[in-house]
């Protein structure tokens, strides 16, 4: 093959393949073999500033001294120092004051309102939406009907250790006609019309089966409970007639129901601490139905 | 001169692969978009399991990668080592065995992963029996290449070309790293669990991980590289030695990167460490493998002007550049802590797959096509047509992800007045609409020239064969 090169010229390595594919002998540029031989002496520079190497027990540490940890801690502590510094007297205060001694001091109020926006975003707008504006099955936090109750104090304790919702399911207890007059009954009630004759059977099973218990006769609810208050346009899941029969049907949170709505809100003392917790419970009171 | 005998090549097998490789380009760039379609607009989800997010998402990158990219690397691989080598394959039948028994897996992988059976491991998601199968392929794959290679006349082909010691490394190095990764304790027919756990496992992961980058992704495709830009560009490969010093610093320096995807995590820093400053160090490497393809066309460059192929190639290698700059630097720590987990990821592995894999590809196939069916393109310039949807569509892409991942990163870092966050997540993910917007325009683009690809592929084999017809009946 050497001595059938058709290109005796261009200065090639005398292999040539599939007929004309063949390779230069330029060496590589100038500039990239001392690029490339600069990468190792960058290599070496690197194994001594960073840890980089193992050894049997461990790794160099290197001459910078730098550990992840360290720059975590060192970044967190620069932002702590910043914030002591601007704003210590009211972060104390919210350490030690409680949550009705906070609401009490405006200028407190205002101040933990406006720190709490991302944490408000971050940890409950996933749930309650932007703003408390609710979700579909989550309850509105900027209007003022509340399930446990609007005081600052009640906020806080259902912010420490969370709620879990309870009705019982009363799919086997009622007929399905029965069923389909309470929640009629219960619809007109929303609707101001629950004096009306026409709904006399759904009261009647209202009454009877102990929906009164914790609805109250009147529709009124009862917050030690976390028991809607019925008599108004605000539905804690739906106001549909189906959805309405669902949530009679299943209950919430029922034991042994598979289809039983889920009405959980999380405890967060333990994973924001307590002044972050009263911090958010400022907020949320601010947010338009505190009591 | 003795008259020379054209050996009898196995083509029939490379056109399969071929064509296998620009269908699934369409389909894995179609489900790419739409998945980027989801995110810009979610209600195109259309509530359906199957085609959320999360199961497009996995669907697109196997399908992309695994159906596209091994499709054009089985096609390839096999059309040039029996140019290279001067001899048809080692096994003509094993190489279609190999071609159903791939497609297969590739159709039941799809279907797995729309069902969301996942190991849940990025880019090796398959169960244990299709990982098993898969390696199967890719061992009857090694075994073929390579005794194609082993059976060569040595008198008439002495030495080796470069583009098989590309193949070569991809071969062995994604045949250990994947069944390495694959190991897991399957406990039913669809369901198993790794066999390493906590950041071992993570860094066994992305040991794997990148080196689908580096080894499938990139070894494969330059070993393409090395024979279609000389050939369609008619000119000899630059420097020999410049391929030889690239070749092994890309196969010992590859290897160390996987380390890199785990910055600020539970890995320790030794280990992030090596693995940032041999990213920074395999710049100079990887560009060896762009220039000598540029260089290649030194006193050749008019020919960009007329011959678009050529463009495709060009281009990729530019892309092939950019990317392997733009990675190590994004591998740093400091600047990790800024882009990791943002869409600036997202965008860096598009301008890698779409400007150099895909593009590569492309050129590649056009060149292949015209050879294999023995006549010229349909539509030379449907094919320029096609160069420009696929360039527009890239650039789009990759802007509106840099954009949105800096953006993106910033937000996340920022604090208001009162030293807390400045914004909450939402307000990243809201902020971040109009770029996915504008990513999904660019999919849009890139796909829509991957079916004119298509389509004047399929002008161009129906002209052959009308062709080929007249010329029996004549």
């Amino acid at each position: 093959m050497a001595n059938e090169n058709p290109w005796p010229n261009e200065g090639n390595t005398g292999h040539i393949w599939d007929e004309d594919i063949r390779e230069l002998d330029y060496p590589p540029p100038l500039w990239w073999m001392l690029a490339f031989y600069a990468g190792f002496v960058m290599i070496v520079f690197y194994a001594l500033y960073y840890p980089t190497i193992p050894t049997p027990t461990g790794n160099t540490k290197g001459l910078a001294g730098w550990t992840q940890m360290k720059e975590y801690h060192e970044d967190f502590e620069t932002l702590n120092k910043w914030r002591a510094e601007k704003f210590a007297a009211q972060e104390q205060a919210l350490t030690e004051k409680s949550v009705e001694e906070i609401l009490a001091d405006k200028n407190l109020v205002d101040y933990a309102v406006a720190t709490s926006k991302a944490l408000f975003g971050d940890y409950c707008a996933a749930c309650h939406g932007a703003g408390g504006a609710g979700n579909v099955n989550y309850p509105i936090l900027a209007d003022d009907d509340w399930l446990w109750g609007g005081d600052v104090n009640t906020i806080y304790q259902s912010l420490v250790s969370g709620r879990v919702g309870n009705m019982p399911a009363y799919g086997a207890m009622l007929s399905s006609e029965q069923i389909g007059q309470v929640t009629d009954f219960v619809i007109a009630m929303s609707e101001g019309k629950a004096d009306s004759e026409a709904f006399a059977a759904g009261r009647e099973v209202y009454n009877s089966i102990g929906c009164a218990g914790c609805h109250m006769p009147d529709g009124s609810g009862m917050a030690a409970l976390g028991a809607a208050r019925l008599n108004d346009k605000v539905w804690r899941f739906s106001g549909e007639r189906a959805e309405v029969m669902k949530t009679i049907a299943k209950g919430v949170n029922a034991i042994g129901e598979k289809e039983t709505r889920h009405a959980v809100m999380p405890a967060f003392a333990e994973r924001l601490g307590d002044k972050e917790v009263k911090r958010l419970s400022i907020y949320v009171h601010s947010l338009g139905g505190g009591k | 001169m003795d008259t020379v005998v054209k050996p009898q090549y196995n083509d029939g097998v490379v056109k399969a692969f071929t064509l296998a490789a620009i269908v699934f380009l369409v389909l894995g760039t179609f489900f790419g978009t739409y998945a980027a379609s989801e995110l810009a607009w979610p209600f195109l989800n259309f509530d359906t399991a199957e085609i959320t997010f999360g199961r497009l998402r996995v669907i697109h990158t196997n399908t992309v990668i695994y159906a596209f990219g091994g499709n054009v690397l089985m096609a390839t691989a096999f059309y040039i080592v029996q140019r290279t080598n001067g001899r048809p394959l080692y096994s003509n039948k094993l190489a279609w065995v190999q071609f159903f028994a791939f497609q297969a897996g590739l159709l039941l992988a799809v279907i797995t992963l729309a069902l969301g059976m996942s190991q849940a491991k990025e880019y090796h998601e398959l169960e244990w029996p299709l990982d098993i199968a898969v390696a199967l392929v890719w061992v009857l794959f090694t075994f073929n290449f390579t005794m194609t290679i082993a059976e060569r006349d040595k008198q008439k082909v002495p030495h080796i070309y470069v583009a098989n010691w590309f193949f070569f490394g991809l071969l062995i190095m994604v045949t250990y790293l994947w069944v390495l990764n694959a190991l897991s304790v399957p406990v039913s027919l669809f369901r198993s669990y790794s066999l390493f756990s906590g950041v071992q496992d993570a860094m066994i992961q992305w040991w794997w991980g990148h080196n689908a980058v580096g080894f499938f992704l990139t070894a494969g495709f330059l070993g393409i590289m090395y024979y279609f830009v000389p050939k369609q560009a008619q000119r000899p490969i630059y420097s020999y030695r410049l391929s030889v010093i690239h070749f092994w610093s890309l196969m010992f320096g590859y290897v160390w990167l996987g380390a890199h995807h785990l910055q600020y995590t539970a890995l320790p820093d030794w280990v992030g460490s090596l693995g940032a400053v041999i990213s920074l160090a395999m710049i100079i490497p990887s560009w060896g493998g762009a220039l000598n393809g540029m260089l290649t066309l030194s006193g050749a460059w008019d020919r960009l002007r007329t011959d678009y192929i050529l463009r495709f190639l060009i281009m990729s290698l530019a892309f092939y550049a950019m990317s392997t700059f733009e990675g190590p630097v994004m591998a740093a720590k400091s600047v990790n802590a800024l882009s990791h987990y943002t869409d600036w990821t997202i965008g860096h592995v598009h301008s890698g797959a779409l400007g150099w894999v895909a593009m590569v590809s492309i050129g590649a196939v056009y060149h292949m096509t015209m050879k294999l069916w023995k006549t010229e393109m349909y539509s030379m310039s449907l094919i320029n047509f096609h160069f420009w949807l696929a360039t527009i569509g890239t650039v789009f892409y990759i802007v509106a992800m840099w954009v949105s991942g800096i953006m993106q990163g910033l937000m996340w870092r920022a604090y208001d007045d009162y030293g807390t966050l400045a914004y909450t997540f939402a307000e990243s993910v809201a902020a971040m609409h109009p770029y996915y917007v504008m990513r999904a325009i660019g999919g849009i683009l890139f796909t829509a020239g991957a079916a004119v690809m298509l389509y004047n592929m399929i002008m161009t084999i129906r002209m052959a064969n009308a062709r080929q017809t007249q010329l029996a009946h004549a």
